[in-house]
């Protein structure tokens, strides 16, 4: 689910880093604003090592494998350190891994960050309405399910977007189109695996440390 | 998933006979190996070859097979680098290799002769420095956090 140097256009590229360094800014600006920065470190240093090695976690879905993404799961623990801490993950992973690609930093880390930033949301869409709701674990799981999850798929449906309008007219567009769906739908499995590993976290972060749950 | 592209440069003669006649014929053919790097086969990707002529005109298209392998037999007569860029479901390489090379020896690199294309990913014999790499920065943000948590038990460190 990275996208790899020379797959999209520079124009793209190029958008991405723009995208990337607007959306930084806003989520330091929110950390700021939210105060007591340091408190959160040592929380979205150790999601950002699993964020960091979760792309070499390689799950075999036929017809072929796909890594695990987490970036739902920051979103969730995290708020708004889930942006840095993915850009941070992302530069490590091309660095080391080959995942991914320098041109194509901007790209995917918007492609990954905003989907987090959105899990987040949903995630804090447990303190609406009924008071209780918020500590009841059903709803607490539920919350986390659907940000772990969304978070997933929607990166799922950037990526199939972002590639699937960029095919040079040189390769067969139709028959790399049909493949690109085929891997969205192969994520489809992955994003309900990482919603209920996000909601046992989030559960489990309940019982032992629960202000290490983002929110009010 | 990253992509990785491999080639093999190879030689070899097709005997043919008729009525006690005998002709050999030499091919000189490429064929490259795609993967991913998880080792999977980049089966039925698609593959664009671009000449040293010019590298804006496509000089032949084709597909891997269930092994993720394509051969194509380059013009001997062009020289320079030629280009070659295989591409699945968003994924893919690009990597080049030099029409010298077309020596008539299988090149060196693997059991099987091929060889790892330039550009292209870690070989396996690296597999063992990526993960220590990978330690190495896991090690880095554990100890960030350990820092940052010490900071906050004892006011500063």
């Amino acid at each position: 689910m990275h996208i790899p140097d020379g797959i999209v256009p520079a124009q793209v590229c190029f958008a991405g880093y723009g995208l990337t360094g607007l959306l930084t800014f806003y989520s330091l600006k929110q950390i700021d604003r939210q105060g007591n920065a340091n408190s959160n470190i040592p929380k979205a240093s150790l999601l950002t090592a699993a964020f960091f090695v979760a792309s070499s976690i390689y799950i075999p879905i036929p017809p072929t494998s796909i890594h695990l993404l987490l970036n739902g799961l920051l979103g969730v623990v995290l708020g708004y350190f889930a942006f840095p801490a993915i850009l941070i993950g992302l530069f490590f992973q091309a660095l080391v891994v080959g995942h991914g690609g320098w041109t194509t930093l901007g790209v995917n880390a918007s492609m990954m960050g905003i989907p987090a930033l959105l899990a987040y949301h949903i995630f804090q869409l447990r303190f609406l309405g009924n008071r209780q709701r918020e500590k009841t674990p059903f709803w607490l799981g539920t919350f986390a399910f659907l940000g772990g999850s969304i978070g997933l798929a929607l990166t799922a449906l950037i990526f199939t977007g972002v590639v699937i309008t960029t095919v040079p007219a040189e390769f067969d567009v139709g028959a790399e189109q049909a493949a690109i769906v085929t891997l969205m739908l192969i994520h489809v499995p992955l994003a309900i695996l990482e919603g209920g590993f996000t909601a046992m976290l989030v559960l489990f972060l309940r019982r032992v440390k629960p202000e290490l749950l983002t929110g009010r | 998933m990253s992509a990785i592209v491999c080639f093999l440069i190879s030689c070899y003669t097709v005997p043919a006979s008729a009525h006690g006649a005998t002709i050999d014929v030499m091919t000189l053919q490429v064929a490259i190996r795609a993967s991913f790097d998880t080792g999977e086969p980049m089966a039925e990707a698609q593959v664009l070859i671009y000449s040293p002529e010019s590298a804006e005109t496509l000089w032949q298209t084709g597909e891997t097979d269930s092994n993720g392998q394509f051969a194509f037999a380059p013009d001997p007569d062009i020289s320079g680098l030629w280009e070659v860029t295989v591409r699945k479901a968003g994924h893919g390489h690009t990597t080049t290799f030099e029409s010298g090379e077309l020596s008539g020896q299988p090149s060196a690199g693997f059991a099987d002769g091929f060889s790892r294309g330039p550009n292209s990913g870690s070989s396996r014999s690296a597999l063992a420095q990526r993960w220590v790499t990978m330690a190495a920065v896991v090690w880095g943000f554990v100890g960030t956090a350990l820092f940052f948590s010490r900071q906050q038990k004892g006011g500063t460190p």
